[in-house]
């Protein structure tokens, strides 16, 4: 019996001597589950540097990433580091979770010039810098080379205009074969708000005050996009709202041009079709969505430190060109995106990183996004047909200049 | 006799005690400690991320005026009005049924409970499917015989019907086996009597099948009730509250204002608003059974 209990300790001993090898463990979390392979390649790199932290990677979809961590904040139980967005920033550092990690960087050697100002001013409040891009992101129009190739319809390219995406829209349309010619898709980063600026209009008011989209420019390019769902080349918003027109209707050949990230470019590459990427089509000016995502650290945890080490890690030269080399996204160092644009060559993917010279960052307040959220409701009304247009836009105007007030 | 069993719960009290140890322990934790911080939490602005500032009763009061807030009360009594009715009406009938059916009774009684044990999200998630206007098998259905197909969830009018719709047909299963239950256990001389007396089949059931299952009856209209109140699975998966704010119930908007805009002081002042209204409702349902329950 002696002899057995002594046995149990030093077995617990050893094992404990074990995980003191991983001294110190911290969780990793991010929303898409497409770059889990990239990132375990760099966790692994900065493991092998740094043997005495387990960095464990957790992904939560995007539909419950913020709920998930806004009740793991609230329970003390955050993610060590994470990914941020735009939207969120002004109301994680304005609650003061997260970590400056401007010593940090500059401990690991990451010169912050080398990454894009609009990106690196996203993450930065006061001179300090809470986290820096991982990547950037551009919208382009994607399309189906086979149902062009079918339709005998000339690719687009970077004269396109508007009339030309609906005339291509109109000639792609084929209701026997259930084929759309164009998803209006009632997205904001990849959707609506490209084709608002690219009209000339503006989202919100400069002091931040009133939605801009229900009159003049922005309203018609919102007109724009309905009358595609309208003249029946888009599917409506009810098909759109249960099967993805990303992530399905697209790549499964029923819809010949969508408008999309430039995170979508990788997975579209190995869709079973010939699909490449254009920018996208001018009305008054060429206008695209710009945004990188962060990773930023809880200031909270237990292995802050080793946190903050394995963030800072993150935006050096050597783990932006591992990014690169993975063709997951546009690696946010400079001079690195043709290695991106190298890793998928079936496509025109430079269009992509050229589109940040056009670019407009994505739109981020400390009002939050219930403006936007209310927005989108009644969009998504007048996509499937419950509400009128006219109808709506005064709903949409009331309901986004309430939220901006409520958030004062 | 007296004398050993009062030793033997003397000497089994603490073991009782040990044994309900851990889940009272649990309990409080995970409930009764949750649940009077967010009564807390309703008297507080709270963004989840700093520290809660007291409010007073802001919460209370903006709730009672906000436009969502009362759509989505109007709707959650629209839904409980309609589904539970329904909702008991069917799983009673069908219980009737597969009551009267001599075999393969514990086959069917799978059958129909077997839906009831799968995860409601998953169910949402196929539901969503099956209801989309131009790929679901509905609307196929509808087209093959040259019907004009619905739109199920995009419809201002007819959203939450679909919603009725999925909740009764997934839920019924839990219905049947209660009512099921309930009919075994009246007592087979009341069916006798009634036949020797040569009452037909329809009056067997009005007058006695239905007033002796009527303590089930009320069992299930003050469960489902109570639950209708709090729907919010199907809603956030297959609608998120859409079109127009039609199937946008109170749950739905609790959620919101918390996980989405980082209020859960008026989260948790909306919750216990609902809380309020349950309690009333059920009150009131304890008080009236007198009227109208039978218990044998």
């Amino acid at each position: 019996m002696k002899k057995r209990i002594a046995l149990l300790v030093s077995l617990m001993i050893s094992l404990s001597v074990a995980g003191g090898a991983f001294a110190q463990s911290i969780t990793y979390g991010i929303w898409d589950a497409n770059q889990r392979p990239a990132l375990e390649k760099l966790i692994t790199a900065f493991q092998a540097d740094n043997p005495s932290i387990k960095v464990t990677l957790q992904v939560v979809p995007w539909a419950d990433y913020w709920t998930k961590l806004t009740a793991a904040t609230a329970g003390g139980q955050a993610f060590d580091v994470f990914w941020m967005n735009g939207p969120n920033f002004p109301v994680y550092s304005s609650k003061g979770i997260l970590r400056d990690l401007t010593g940090d960087f500059k401990k690991a050697g990451v010169d912050v010039a080398m990454y894009p100002k609009a990106l690196v001013s996203l993450y930065a409040k006061d001179g300090k810098n809470y986290g820096l891009p991982k990547d950037f992101d551009t919208i382009g129009l994607y399309y189906n080379k086979d149902l062009f190739d079918k339709a005998k319809v000339a690719y687009p390219n970077d004269s396109w205009t508007w009339d030309d995406l609906k005339k291509a829209a109109k000639a792609l349309t084929d209701p026997k074969a259930g084929v759309w010619g164009f998803a209006a898709i009632t997205g904001d980063q990849a959707g609506w708000w490209n084709f608002v600026l690219a009209n000339g209009g503006q989202l919100l008011s400069a002091d931040q005050t009133k939605v801009m989209v229900a009159q003049g420019p922005g309203r018609e390019a919102l007109k724009y996009l309905y009358s595609f769902v309208q003249e029946g080349l888009s599917p409506d918003g009810s098909t759109m709202a249960s099967v993805e027109p990303e992530t399905q209707l697209f790549p499964g050949g029923k819809v010949a041009m969508i408008t999309a990230g430039s995170w979508m470019a990788k997975t579209y590459s190995t869709a079973p079709f010939k699909i490449d990427v254009a920018p996208l089509p001018k009305a008054k000016t060429r206008a695209t969505i710009i945004h990188g995502v962060a990773n930023v650290v809880w200031n909270k945890g237990k292995n802050q430190d080793a946190a903050a080490k394995f963030a800072a890690f993150l935006s050096t030269k050597k783990a932006q060109q591992m990014v690169a080399e993975s063709g997951s996204v546009i690696p946010a160092y400079q001079g690195l995106a043709t290695q991106w644009v190298a890793s998928i060559p079936s496509m025109h993917a430079q269009v992509l990183v050229d589109a940040a010279q056009y670019a407009v960052p994505y739109p981020s307040s400390v009002k939050g996004m219930e403006w936007n959220d209310q927005i989108a409701a009644v969009l998504a009304d007048i996509w499937n047909g419950a509400t009128p247009f006219d109808e709506g836009m005064t709903k949409l105007e009331a309901a986004g200049n309430a939220a901006l007030k409520r958030a004062q | 006799m007296g004398t050993t069993l009062q030793k033997w719960r003397k000497k089994d009290v603490w073991r009782a005690y040990f044994l309900v140890g851990p889940s009272i322990l649990g309990l409080l934790l995970f409930f009764y400690i949750a649940l009077g911080f967010s009564f807390f939490i309703s008297f507080t602005h709270w963004s989840a991320l700093d520290t809660p500032t007291f409010a007073g009763l802001d919460n209370y009061l903006r709730a009672l005026v906000d436009p969502q807030i009362g759509q989505s009360l109007v709707n959650t009594l629209v839904y409980v009005a309609i589904s539970v009715p329904i909702g008991v009406t069917v799983s009673f009938v069908y219980a009737l049924i597969l009551h009267a059916i001599p075999r393969f009774k514990s086959t069917f009684r799978l059958f129909f409970f077997l839906p009831f044990l799968t995860l409601p999200v998953a169910l949402a998630l196929v539901w969503k499917w099956m209801f989309n206007k131009s790929f679901g098998v509905f609307n196929t259905v509808l087209h093959t015989f040259n019907l004009p197909g619905i739109d199920w969830l995009g419809s201002r009018g007819v959203a939450l019907w679909s919603i009725v719709f999925f909740s009764v047909v997934t839920g019924m299963g839990y219905g049947i086996i209660i009512f099921l239950a309930g009919l075994k256990n009246i007592t087979q001389e009341y069916y006798d009597a009634a036949k020797m007396d040569g009452a037909s089949g329809f009056t067997v059931i009005r007058r006695i099948t239905v007033p002796l299952v009527t303590p089930t009856i009320f069992f299930l209209v003050v469960t489902d009730i109570i639950s209708a109140f709090q729907v919010f699975d199907p809603i956030y998966i297959m609608t998120k509250g859409g079109p127009a704010d039609s199937t946008r119930s109170i749950m739905f908007s609790i959620y919101q204002e918390g996980f989405t805009y980082y209020r859960f002081g008026d989260a948790s002042a909306v919750a216990w608003i609902l809380f309020a209204i349950i309690m009333a409702v059920t009150a009131v349902q304890l008080y009236g059974q007198k009227k109208w329950v039978h218990y044998e």
